[in-house]
């Protein structure tokens, strides 16, 4: 299954986050309110399923900056009042590898971890 | 030790101009990288040249993965691989199935500085991504085995010198990977490369090869065809000049997952790509390609070479020590290779520690193996393809105080070739191009078979580990092989059995549907069940396979659920 399947499935009704790489250390990043990339996805801005393509297209202008690379959407867990993606994916994006929790942002007490 | 010459015992030895062609391509990507940060070149621009350097965009940051050829590092290598782990990553790296190492958080305005400092002990990252040919492979135990009929790290040499920055293989239509084993007995996978090569002494005691072709794995996994029995050293590089010439001019560029030689080779069929490499092969100018005696030399004489000096009571020394010692004599047992001099013996450092993750070396440990191939092995350190690591010329008489230096290090399980000397992919944890985590069920396997004894008495087994059907993990050529699927967002696991990658190479087939992760483990402890109770002494879990048959292992598997 290629990737822009698997970062595109989204469903009706859900809500989804806009994520990407830092251009100069790689390092993952979430679009925050205000347009500033945060590396802690609980301040991520979240947008319904219905608004998120325009919102990662709004965010394609940091790529043209630098600033980063790679945007796409991440689909959210209804289950969780926090963000918490859908998948296994990005939810080691977000929290470092599953098996070394001494990395990533889990080792600064993320809120998001691999299951 | 003491070395017998000024050279790297065991890894060519540059010359002026290689390191400054090296700095050279340092400097370069410094350029690229400036370039690109300030706008002058856009990702789509930059990606290409980020990739011939060997940077990739992964999960969580940028990889870097340095190529180690026919994987020897010399020690001084080897600490700056560590130097680099501690400073420009988090602590380690990772060992992988192509015999590099790869860091797993570079940052891209760092990467500059890493490539200048690994010019200076000799190494890069050149030809370990893109469509060119990739980091030859060859055998761990190569100079040192017993069983070795020819070195094959001066032919690898040979190969990597005539292929770096060839400008017709470049940009071929996919990834080509060449493997060289000098030994009968097949460590290298040879049937499973694009080109794979077995070099061997004619009658006359001129050197020749054996060439495969067309073999791979990832999603379409093939065995290569013998194209020549008998191919002269003086015809290597115009042969395979023609096979690559072929594979440029017919192999698909229109369709990413039908690019490889294997597939040209299944659409041609063995007889036809047979004939046009031949036919090619004959257009070829021979004196132009001709590979003398003078160049061989001349390349073998790079190489440093092991001074071998062990007393003769070497062999004695280490009999006592194994009768003493019931947990050496275990070690020595699995973990050691006959070596070709008398008084001498290769290690296995195991890379795979009860529920670690195989492959991963931490920069204290990288650091300590440095020092130990200076004091035990000539300074010389192999990567193997298995992910393990090779100390190749120890003297019998000092393996005792090496072995009692590696426990503390984590580097002495004696597990090589059995269950828990798993082969395993980053797998999602790290790739981008993963479907599933490998290291989790690779670490719930070596838990559940943690016990020496019972991997004692199982025997040599395979298990290799793909997240993904790129199949990084050689899931294919494994008696139990796993690959990582998703279904629907979530992991599954499906398995094969009966894989080979020696001699008698050979494919695994799927055992049945895709499993959760536990419902995996659980069934591969019902595999090696039914193997314990149904093999006749002696006979390898593949025999065990062939002769009951998969259907036989499925319902006997599946019954049990």
């Amino acid at each position: 299954m290629g990737l822009e399947v698997r970062n595109n499935r989204r469903q009706p009704g859900r809500s989804s986050i806009v994520t990407a790489n830092r251009l100069r250390d790689g390092q993952v990043v979430w679009l925050a309110p205000g347009g500033h990339w945060a590396e802690d996805i609980a301040v991520a801005e979240v947008f319904d399923n219905g608004v998120i393509d325009e919102a990662i297209s709004g965010a394609r202008i940091f790529e043209e900056q630098r600033v980063v690379l790679d945007v796409y959407g991440v689909e959210l867990d209804p289950a969780h009042p926090c963000p918490v993606p859908v998948t296994e994916r990005e939810r080691i994006r977000a929290a470092g590898p599953s098996v070394r929790p001494d990395l990533g942002r889990q080792a600064k007490g993320a809120t998001v971890h691999a299951s | 030790m003491r070395a017998n010459a000024t050279l790297p015992v065991g890894t060519y030895g540059y010359q002026p101009v290689d390191l400054a062609f090296l700095n050279d391509r340092a400097a370069q990507f410094c350029d690229q990288v400036a370039r690109r940060l300030s706008g002058d070149l856009s990702e789509d621009e930059f990606k290409p040249l980020r990739l011939m350097n060997g940077l990739y965009l992964q999960l969580h940051a940028y990889m870097l993965r340095v190529a180690i050829p026919y994987g020897v590092l010399s020690a001084a290598q080897l600490r700056r691989l560590a130097r680099i782990a501690r400073i420009y990553d988090r602590g380690y790296g990772h060992f992988t199935t192509r015999q590099n190492i790869q860091f797993n958080w570079i940052k891209l305005e760092e990467a500059p500085d890493i490539l200048a400092e690994l010019a200076e002990v000799g190494m890069h990252a050149i030809q370990t991504s893109g469509n060119c040919i990739r980091n030859i492979t060859s055998d761990e135990f190569a100079g040192a085995a017993a069983d070795e009929l020819v070195d094959p790290r001066v032919h690898a040499e040979i190969l990597r010198q005539w292929s770096t920055l060839h400008p017709e293989y470049s940009f071929l239509p996919r990834k080509f990977k060449f493997a060289i084993s000098g030994s009968p007995h097949d460590r290298v996978a040879a049937r499973f490369h694009d080109i794979g090569l077995i070099a061997k002494p004619g009658a006359d005691g001129a050197v020749g090869f054996e060439v495969f072709a067309g073999g791979g794995l990832g999603r379409t996994p093939a065995i290569g065809i013998r194209l020549r029995e008998w191919l002269p050293e003086h015809e290597l590089l115009a042969y395979m000049e023609a096979i690559l010439r072929v594979y440029n001019a017919y192999g698909r560029r229109d369709n990413l997952y039908k690019a490889r030689l294997k597939i040209l080779v299944q659409a041609l069929g063995r007889d036809a790509f047979a004939e046009k490499v031949e036919a090619e092969f004959t257009a070829i100018p021979k004196e132009r390609y001709r590979l003398g005696p003078d160049i061989v030399e001349a390349i073998r004489a790079r190489f440093g070479k092991p001074y071998l000096d062990a007393p003769e009571d070497a062999p004695a020394e280490l009999s006592k020590r194994r009768r003493r010692d019931p947990a050496f004599d275990l070690w020595v047992q699995t973990n050691s290779h006959p070596h070709r001099a008398a008084g001498y013996i290769s290690v296995v450092m195991s890379l795979k520690p009860n529920g670690g993750i195989p492959g991963d070396a931490s920069a204290v440990q990288m650091d300590a193996i440095a020092d130990l191939a200076e004091r035990f092995s000539s300074g010389e350190i192999r990567v193997t393809h298995l992910q393990n690591l090779v100390l190749g010329h120890v003297r019998q008489d000092e393996l005792y105080t090496l072995w009692q230096a590696l426990g503390p290090l984590g580097l002495a399980t004696p597990n090589r070739s059995l269950i828990t000397d798993i082969v395993c992919c980053p797998g999602l944890d790290y790739c981008a191009l993963a479907n599933a985590r490998s290291i989790p069920i690779s670490q719930r396997i070596s838990e559940r078979f943690s016990n020496i004894e019972l991997q004692q008495q199982i025997g040599p087994l395979r298990i290799n580990i793909s997240g993904c059907i790129n199949a990084c993990g050689h899931h294919h050529s494994a008696d139990i092989g796993i690959l990582g699927v998703d279904k629907k967002g979530e992991e599954f696991f499906q398995l094969t059995l009966g894989g080979c990658g020696e001699e008698d190479a050979a494919i695994g087939q799927i055992l049945g549907t895709a499993l959760p992760e536990s419902e995996a483990v659980n069934v591969i402890s019902r595999v090696i069940d039914t193997y314990l109770a149904r093999r006749v002494p002696n006979e390898r879990f593949r025999d065990t396979y062939q002769r009951l048959g998969a259907t036989f292992f499925k319902e006997a598997v599946y019954a049990a659920a």
